[in-house]
């Protein structure tokens, strides 16, 4: 580190006062970052970095939080002691901030060209048509296609990754020396997170403002970070060069975490989960707060562990006893992974679901009369079979179709054309006591399990909900198979009687599949299960998700954006993009050896955890198509890097010779031939 | 403005009972301890329904008999709040009249909060014709004045107390309706709704299992601040001749048997006048508590 820090944060411990007594957030953080330089702030949710970025320049409600020690330095200036004036000054000049919701980071009712102004002017005397003239300037700088039209567009015209640009060119409006970005990508789809983090690594090496990233995924971390700290429980666990911690981490939770990613586990097997949920600071203990979830907890691990120095490197630091003792950790070796053997599906037998010819198309943009003047075509011809007992995960960007998929399929959402037949029988043609016996063979496990569970109903209630009102079970004997379910899923009997409020993500999750698998069905939709875990609980969930499976033959729809998660999960797996398959067959053939071209578009754009492999920026155009107005010919085309004549015909999904799978794509075999 | 941007800095929820809005006891001491407004309010009704309840022992004299020796007393020791144009004790008549002033807000509000949020959630969650039908019957009844419309009802059904407490009741449905039709729209939408339709949950299931918990919340702080209303509707039909009927001790009544005597014996109209209002306000001033405790965008702070 040369010169003077950008930001130095020094010793800060910081909590909220709350009606249940003072809530610690952060105990004896410091960060620093250099002059140029783009530090990583990684931590499940609860580890508290949010809070410290937010406390970097003050944003936090002064009145809801107590610094009870410590010390902030902007530049040399102390931002804790700072005045209103000061810390305005500060703000926007010296240190500005992207968030992880550009929508509701920016006023909806202001055009977007007048609120770069405003940012400009702000801190700047410059004229209302010269801030306009540096705010087009900025905005084709962030790669802002039209720059002219999005300044007079509202922000709800944007997409979101046009927004986050926007965001971006605000924060970059008066060259501050330190960008804070809270998650600014979480919210984006990969192709465009690529592109929006390599914008963000450029802008910033240009200006040589220093960035503070904050984020959970420790993939986007080795791509763009030079340092990195670790974060758990309101406290720094481990900190470094990006290389060293994410290749050779010494503290027993980044170890863990890394352990944890499907990414780099074996397709099909177990992950290495860590046990229990991330700790939160709320509920401290004394001493190291991994404690309670770490394999190598012993005796020393009561007091509170400072930062020991690595022994290879002396930059990288870790909070853990067992660094200062590298005998025992040695001695403490990995646990050896348990193969198990997967089931095959049974290729012989009917398909267990049938889709054909799925379409869906919603009503857009009504005149006058009522007459719906455009659609949007959310599934343009779906033809897919999923056989019994195998996983198939389905796998695209936001606006694809593929939650729309399992709405059908779930018999939740009518389709506009085309049959959904489930073990031989239509599920949208059954009616009354039929329609009765097949719903209960196919259940479903949405996204987000806080708003898939009833809050005012007790757990039990809810496991045994379709139990009362598809069984009619009595009292006594539901209680019996609830108590079962849950065991098999794994939830401790006795919480039973509790709210679903009092559970964590990853317990909630369990609960929602319980109550899913209460009619014991035959296929289960899982929707982005577990899209809003932390990946220490995602890797729980996927055990879970797999065992049941082996143990219960179940059919799997797996539906995710998570590229790595469906990698390890499905044996098939269907791309999915603007509501059709362009590529379908065997997982390790096609998420390996892409053929469609948007499938390695896809692939290329998802960051690996191997620093060494860079971004890549593989698309032509930068935004997914808009779904009202369908693209002629081959929907990919005007992104696609190896359109050629032929391309403007529409393309079908046609089995690729010489392997086991589809591609709609003309030129699949000859691009697949190339590599 | 992106930098100044204050939505997400909110201190993180507590880990517990962070969601459970009527179940949360300690969230609400604690939101209520900090309102003294809502305390106050919490207070007076509290006064109000022990009043109520120990009518008969704390009541001086009994609220019917007359005292023609002392009619029309100004207040004193003996009266507190004086006698009326029979030399029956005002205070005792406003003790008693509690039970039923309180009574007939408490009977117009469970009526038209039950049959309301039922009509609304099932017509919210039905949609399509039936939610337009039932929606257009609803925008007929609002659009009466509704006092008028309860006048016209009490006048149909005869004056009787329990007659007017019945046209009141119908006249404010279409407001729980319209609440509870809202909070169906959004909750339908719910995935935990969407899960209960894939085992194959019926209407009448998801409405009393799913809807009508969820938007109890509004529901009730909506019924709170209703009471304070209702009681001055329904004095206002006593006032008129459609609601209590004498010799019963009703406070709407007592107003208005004492408006000729305004001038002259100020106190007879005004104390129960007072005891409406108090009431009133008392009712309000906890409904605003609860909507502040309810709402989610305060939590935290």
């Amino acid at each position: 580190m040369n010169g003077q820090a950008v930001i130095a944060i020094k010793d800060l411990a910081l909590e909220f006062p709350t009606y249940r007594g003072v809530i610690p957030a952060l105990a004896g953080v410091s960060i620093e970052v250099a002059p140029g330089e783009i530090v990583g702030l990684v931590g499940e949710s609860g580890s508290g970095k949010s809070v410290t970025a937010m406390s970097l320049i003050r944003l936090l409600p002064e009145g809801a939080m107590r610094v009870s020690q410590g010390q902030i330095l902007l530049l040399g200036r102390d931002v804790l002691g700072a005045n209103e004036a000061e810390l305005r000054d500060m703000r926007g000049r010296l240190a500005s901030m992207i968030f992880q919701e550009p929508m509701n980071a920016l006023n909806p009712t202001i055009r977007i060209g007048k609120q770069i102004v405003q940012v400009i002017r702000q801190h700047e005397t410059v004229s209302e048509a010269e801030a306009a003239n540096r705010a087009e300037k900025l905005l084709t700088e962030m790669q802002v296609q039209d720059a002219r039209r999005v300044m007079r567009s509202f922000p709800f015209e944007l997409s979101g990754g046009m927004r986050q640009r926007v965001l971006i060119a605000m924060a970059f409006a008066c060259n501050p020396k330190l960008l804070i970005a809270d998650e600014p990508t979480t919210a984006l789809d990969v192709t465009v997170q690529a592109q929006v983090l390599e914008l963000l690594r450029e802008r910033a090496r240009e200006r040589g403002t220093s960035v503070l990233f904050i984020t959970h995924d420790l993939a986007v971390v080795a791509q763009l970070c030079n340092r990195v700290y670790v974060m758990y429980a309101g406290r720094i666990v481990e900190q470094g060069l990006t290389s060293a911690v994410l290749r050779h981490p010494l503290h027993p939770y980044t170890s863990a975490l890394l352990r944890s990613l499907p990414e780099g586990a074996v397709p099909k097997q177990p992950l290495a989960a860590i046990p229990g949920t991330a700790a939160s600071p709320a509920h401290a203990l004394a001493g190291c707060a991994f404690r309670p979830r770490c394999r190598f907890a012993y005796e020393p691990c009561t007091r509170l562990p400072p930062l020991f120095p690595g022994q290879e490197d002396p930059t990288q630091r870790a909070a853990c006893w067992l660094v200062a003792e590298p005998a025992t950790s040695r001695a403490r070796a990995e646990a050896p992974a348990v193969e198990i053997a997967a089931p095959a599906a049974e290729q012989a037998a009917a398909p267990l679901l049938q889709l054909r010819g799925l379409e869906m198309r919603f009503p857009a943009e009504v005149n006058w009369l009522g007459r719906p003047q455009a659609h949007v075509h959310a599934l343009n011809g779906v033809d897919l079979e999923i056989r019994r007992g195998e996983t198939l995960g389905v796998v695209g960007e936001s606006g694809c179709g593929k939650t729309t998929l399992g709405q059908a399929v779930m018999r939740l959402q009518r389709p506009t054309a085309g049959q959904v037949i489930f073990d031989g029988a239509d599920i949208w043609a059954a009616s009354g006591e039929a329609l009765a016996t097949l719903r209960r063979r196919f259940q479903v496990v949405f996204q987000d399990p806080q708003s898939s569970l009833d809050p005012r109903m007790p757990v039990a209630g809810v496991i045994g909900e379709p139990l009362a009102v598809a069984d009619r079970m009595s009292g006594a004997e539901r209680q019996a198979r609830v108590m079962k379910l849950a065991e098999q899923v794994g939830l401790r009997p006795e919480l039973l009687a509790r709210y679903p409020h009092e559970f964590s993500g990853g317990q909630r999750q369990r609960i929602a599949i319980a109550r899913a698998l209460a009619l014991e069905p035959s296929l289960l939709v899982l929707d982005e299960p577990t899209s809003a875990l932390d990946v220490s609980v995602q890797a729980q969930i996927l055990n879970l998700l797999g065992e049941l499976q082996r143990r219960l033959h179940l059919t799997y729809l797996f539906i995710s954006h998570n590229v790595a998660v469906i990698r390890h999960i499905a044996d098939r797996v269907a791309v999915m993009y603007l509501g059709q398959i362009v590529e379908l067959g065997e997982a390790s053939e096609v998420l390996e050896q892409p053929a469609h071209p948007y499938t390695r578009a896809l692939l290329a754009a998802v960051p690996k955890l191997d620093s060494a492999a860079g971004l890549q920026m593989p698309l032509r155009g930068t935004e997914l198509p808009s779904n009202r107005r369908l693209p002629a010919g081959c929907f990919f085309r005007e992104r696609c890097p190896f359109a050629v004549a032929g391309c403007e015909q529409p393309q079908a999904l046609a089995p690729l010779p010489g392997t086991t799978r589809s591609v709609r794509c003309h030129r699949a075999g000859e691009l697949l031939a190339a590599g | 403005m992106a930098n100044t941007e204050l939505m997400e800095g909110r201190p993180p929820e507590p880990v517990i009972g962070s969601s459970s809005g009527l179940l949360d006891w300690r969230y609400m001491r604690y939101r209520f301890a900090r309102s003294p407004l809502s305390m106050l309010g919490l207070a007076i009704i509290i006064f109000v329904l022990a009043m109520m309840a120990l009518a008969p022992w704390i009541s001086p004299y009994d609220p019917n008999k007359l005292d023609l020796l002392h009619r029309l007393a100004p207040p004193s020791a003996a009266h507190w709040f004086g006698t009326d144009q029979v030399g029956r004790d005002i205070l005792s008549r406003i003790i008693w009249g509690s039970r039923t002033s309180v009574t007939v807000g408490f009977g117009i509000v469970a009526i038209s909060m039950i049959s309301g949020t039922a009509i609304g959630a099932f017509s919210g969650l039905a949609g399509g014709g039936i939610d337009t039908a039932i929606m257009r019957v609803m925008d007929v009844l609002l659009s009466f004045p509704a006092f008028v419309m309860a006048m016209a009802l009490a006048a149909a059904l005869g004056p009787d107390l329990t007659n007017a407490m019945l046209a009141i009741a119908v006249v404010r449905i279409p407001f729980y309706v319209r609440l509870a039709r809202g909070q169906a729209l959004s909750l339908r939408e719910r995935p935990y709704v969407k899960a209960a339709e894939t085992f194959g949950a019926s209407r009448i299931h998801i409405v009393i299992r799913h809807i009508i918990p969820n938007a109890m919340a509004p529901i009730i702080v909506q019924s709170t601040l209703d009471i304070g209303v209702a009681i001055l509707t329904a004095s206002a039909l006593s006032f008129i001749g459609l609601g209590a009927q004498e010799p019963t001790a009703e406070w709407g009544a007592m107003v208005a048997s004492g408006r000729d005597f305004l001038l002259d014996q100020w106190w007879y109209p005004t104390f129960p006048g007072m005891a409406i209002l108090v009431t009133a306000v008392g009712f309000n001033l906890l409904g605003d508590g609860l909507r502040d405790i309810f709402d989610p965008r305060l939590r935290g702070k």
